[in-house]
């Protein structure tokens, strides 16, 4: 089932001024109900515009934005459900905790959403250990807590709103390899218990390969590619001609298939690497069982 | 050849409220003149205290801090020690202060009361060191984020320190912007022999210093060549990091049983170790 969809859309920046620029220019794509998509483009590709897009905050100045079917400025009004059901995380979301403690941070979307005190805390207690932390930590100041833990919180804060659809800008952007993995296997495992649809906005393209079914490339505020990850990732020429790159591990497998290696192109994590590998050197006899 | 930095049993902390943010604990570390050295740590330990240290932003509690041989807290000689060495920061943004490329790449030697003509030539290698002079006379705010921060690089280059401590340079930069600075970075070693601590939390980067250096609870857990560091898989992994895929993949197989060399790095290494390794049979 579609759950977000964009039709012709398009966004000008300073429309009939000077300054006018084209940052998305007939945009069309669709998102399954459930899917994880990862958005890769250089900087000033358009990807930010094009996310403040699917919440309502940034209004299409041509084309549509369809959240289940139905245009969302239909009834500008009403813009604010909307919000409520598809969520989004900034970068560096840390920089916008405020409340006096991690907790109250936490329950600030819900409160807004109107919801009882009991659903308000099952709803906390349930983001807080989604993102992993401690019952300890709620009662915090979100201010004294380190860096790691504050982007926990910050996301905790979007969780707790248990939107259809989740949008994170550069969610593990400047965390250490352990808190990237830990965060990424957080929201990953959160996403196949909940049927959370998620955007992921990226430049790592290793984050990228573990986490999402889909990629769109945008290049110039148009879609370059959008496909499976595997698919996306065989292009390796046309991503190193936008600005992007595979991963690593992709780049083996290029590599070895040019030596004439009978492996497949779209590998892109290194799990998937030994699994094509190990079964090729055992059949050789290589390797032990 | 002679250390440019020298750290003595150097003790830091920011205080008891702020346990968790990079103390340093009996550290001693030298870096010898022009040598490129990577600095990797997980968040909090200790890895950008270090270049604060060095920067004499901030002044050890215990133990001294050199920098080419001058000693950090010599107030007399605060100044002298401080123009040895450039900083480079996460955020260019944040490090740029005039609206025109060649006027912020001026502002350093201006402020050291450099001839004028004198500065003229600075700016002008300094574009060229970084590969940007052709957008001299561009506005910084118009740039892509790896160009701002070759301005940034730009701007402490025309300083002449003689070590450049760079932070996280490429965390907030897309692929292509990542591999201009690198690029840069391997340049002004090359060319003007320039000392490099490069503090980094991509593996990939570390793994083009001469030397690695790894950080954990404010002392030094492990040092050596990449190649060194990088075949201690398990215990990078114990100390919350990573190591590069393709590293990671040759160990996955080896310890699978297949015999295969130690030490692969790069994503070509790689290749040509495994098409080895299949064409043995």
């Amino acid at each position: 089932m579609t759950i977000l969809e964009t039709k012709k859309l398009r966004h000008i920046y300073g429309e009939g001024t000077p300054f006018e620029q084209a940052a998305l220019t007939e945009v069309d794509f669709t998102v399954e109900s459930g899917t994880v998509v990862g958005i890769i483009g250089h900087s000033g590709s358009g990807k930010s515009t094009l996310v403040q897009h699917f919440n309502g905050l940034l209004k299409p100045t041509g084309g549509e934005v369809l959240l289940k079917g139905k245009s969302i400025w239909d009834e500008p009004k009403k813009i604010r459900e909307v919000r409520f059901q598809v969520g989004l995380v900034f970068q560096y979301p840390e920089y916008q905790l405020f409340d006096e403690t991690v907790e109250k941070d936490i329950a600030f979307g819900p409160k807004n959403m109107g919801l009882d005190e009991n659903e308000i805390a099952r709803r906390v207690a349930h983001a807080a250990d989604v993102v992993g932390l401690s019952e300890r930590l709620l009662k915090r100041s979100p201010f004294d807590l380190s860096g790691g833990e504050k982007r926990r919180a910050a996301l905790a804060g979007v969780i707790a709103m248990e939107s259809d659809v989740l949008i994170l800008d550069e969610p593990t952007a400047g965390l250490d390899p352990r808190g990237r993995d830990s965060i990424l296997d957080r929201l990953l495992r959160f996403q196949r218990e909940s049927g959370t649809t998620m955007l992921i906005v990226s430049h790592s393209m290793e984050d990228m390969a573990r986490v999402a079914d889909k990629i769109m490339v945008l290049d110039h505020g148009r879609i370059a590619l959008y496909d499976e990850t595997g698919a996306v990732f065989s292009r390796a020429a046309e991503l190193k001609a936008l600005g992007l790159d595979v991963p690593q591990i992709t780049g083996v497998f290029h590599g070895l298939r040019k030596n004439g290696l009978p492996v497949e192109e779209n590998v892109y994590t290194v799990a998937k690497g030994r699994d094509t590998l190990l079964p090729l050197f055992r059949e050789r006899g290589q390797g032990t069982c | 050849m002679a250390a440019v930095i020298e750290l003595e049993h150097v003790t830091f902390s920011y205080g008891e409220e702020a346990e968790d943010q990079g103390f340093i604990e009996d550290l001693s570390l030298s870096v010898e003149e022009g040598s490129f050295v990577a600095v990797l740590g997980h968040n909090g330990s200790g890895k950008s205290t270090i270049a604060k240290l060095l920067s004499g932003l901030k002044l050890p509690q215990k133990g001294r801090v050199f920098v080419c041989g001058i000693d950090t807290s010599d107030e007399e000689r605060e100044l002298e020690a401080k123009k040895n060495i450039g900083m480079v920061f996460q955020t260019p943004d944040n490090q740029i202060v005039a609206t025109i490329v060649e006027e912020d790449v001026a502002f350093g030697p201006e402020n050291l009361g450099v001839e004028p003509s004198e500065i003229r030539r600075r700016v002008d290698e300094a574009l060229a060191a970084v590969g940007m002079e052709e957008y001299k006379d561009h506005a910084p705010n118009k740039l892509s984020g790896g160009q701002k921060q070759r301005v940034a690089i730009a701007g402490v280059l025309a300083m002449q320190p003689r070590c450049m401590v760079l932070d996280e340079p490429t965390a907030m930069l897309d692929p292509r912007g990542r591999g201009e600075v690198m690029k840069t970075i391997l340049r002004l070693r090359e060319q003007y022999g320039m000392t490099i601590v490069l503090i980094t939390h991509y593996m990939n980067e570390a793994a083009m210093a001469d030397r690695v250096v790894v950080m954990d609870d404010g002392r030094v857990a492990a040092d050596g060549t990449p190649r060194e560091i990088f075949s201690q898989v398990q215990k990078l992994k114990q100390l919350g990091l990573d190591v590069p895929q393709p590293t990671e993949l040759i160990d996955q197989l080896k310890q699978a049983g297949i015999d295969l060399p130690d030490g692969i790095l790069t994503v070509d290494e790689c290749v040509q170790a495994v098409t080895r390794a299949f064409m043995e049979e």
